[in-house]
């Protein structure tokens, strides 16, 4: 008897595993189906824990990418590439125009 | 038209930041050394074709974009990419085996509630020196099909392609990467903030 009701629940329901995997990077040919949407809305709005990996998943996507602005701006690293490189890249450029 | 450009000019005006803007990706000093050179001369032979439309800074951006993309389809092909398997068994680590609902949380590693706030963190230098520690956390193949996708949102085809991984594949290595990043920001951030 249980076991039934266990079935009829995990068909109803998604899973944390299911509901994380299913919160980013959802292959374009595997398009999330009515059902899917809803159950994934269904979860949250019980599970504060995937609710948090959500909105936690999508500070990061947003850390990463200020990350690499502000790499490459010299925002927050002052990394240079070494003197002599610059001068060996300098000279194989004039070389390559003669 | 003869575009006339200082070569000289151009190395110093833009070195730096093509080296930063590989270093984040490629994370070695000497590869990011490389893309940059080979930036440079693939730049001087395609001169005739640059006419100014975009600003110097984007043509040679694009074009070291297409060098490290080169760097990592070379890679992977040295390196088995496929290892599924493993990466299946890092997922389900977040997530507890019981007899009973099993694919919930384990409690280890439940979310814990984030204090956000963008000048403490994004505007933050030591954020991101935690966030760099938290990349090299992730194991090697892992962690390149992730910056690759994050740090420039770089098309999830063309890594797809780029690693040859399925889409399903790829799927779930980016599970796996996002997984650990978040612990390892929330145990070594967040959690560490005072209270």
């Amino acid at each position: 008897m249980i076991n039934k009701t266990k079935k009829w629940w995990e068909g109803l329901v998604l899973t944390c595993v299911e509901v994380t995997r299913l919160s980013f990077d959802v292959p374009e040919e595997r398009k999330l189906t009515v059902t899917e949407k809803l159950k994934l809305k269904f979860h949250r709005s019980m599970c504060i824990w995937c609710r948090r990996y959500y909105k936690q998943g999508k500070f990061l996507q947003e850390a990463m990418n200020k990350y690499q602005k502000k790499s490459s701006d010299g925002t927050i690293t002052k990394k240079k590439m070494s003197n002599e490189m610059k001068e060996k890249i300098k000279r194989e450029l004039q070389d390559s125009v003669k | 038209m003869q575009h006339k450009i200082d070569l000289n000019r151009l190395v110093d005006d833009h070195g730096d930041y093509l080296y930063r803007f590989a270093l984040v990706k490629v994370r070695s000093e000497t590869i990011a050394e490389d893309m940059v050179q080979e930036t440079y001369l693939a730049a001087v032979k395609s001169l005739e074709s640059y006419k100014g439309k975009s600003t110097e800074r984007t043509w040679l951006t694009a074009i070291l974009k297409h060098k490290i993309m080169d760097h990592y389809r070379k890679y992977s092909k040295e390196e088995n990419f496929d290892d599924t398997e493993s990466e299946r068994l890092g997922i389900l680590k977040y997530f507890k085996r019981e007899n009973g609902w099993s694919g919930s949380w384990n409690e280890k590693f439940r979310p814990a509630r984030w204090n956000i706030s963008p000048e403490q963190d994004l505007e933050n230098k030591e954020f991101y020196e935690v966030l760099e520690k938290c990349l090299t956390e992730l194991p090697d193949k892992i962690e390149s099909v992730f910056r690759m996708r994050e740090l420039d949102g770089e098309d999830s085809k063309n890594v797809q392609e780029i690693f040859n991984l399925s889409p399903n594949n790829y799927w779930i290595i980016m599970h796996r990467a996002r997984l650990s990043l978040r612990s390892c920001i929330e145990i070594n951030w967040f959690r560490t903030e005072i209270q």
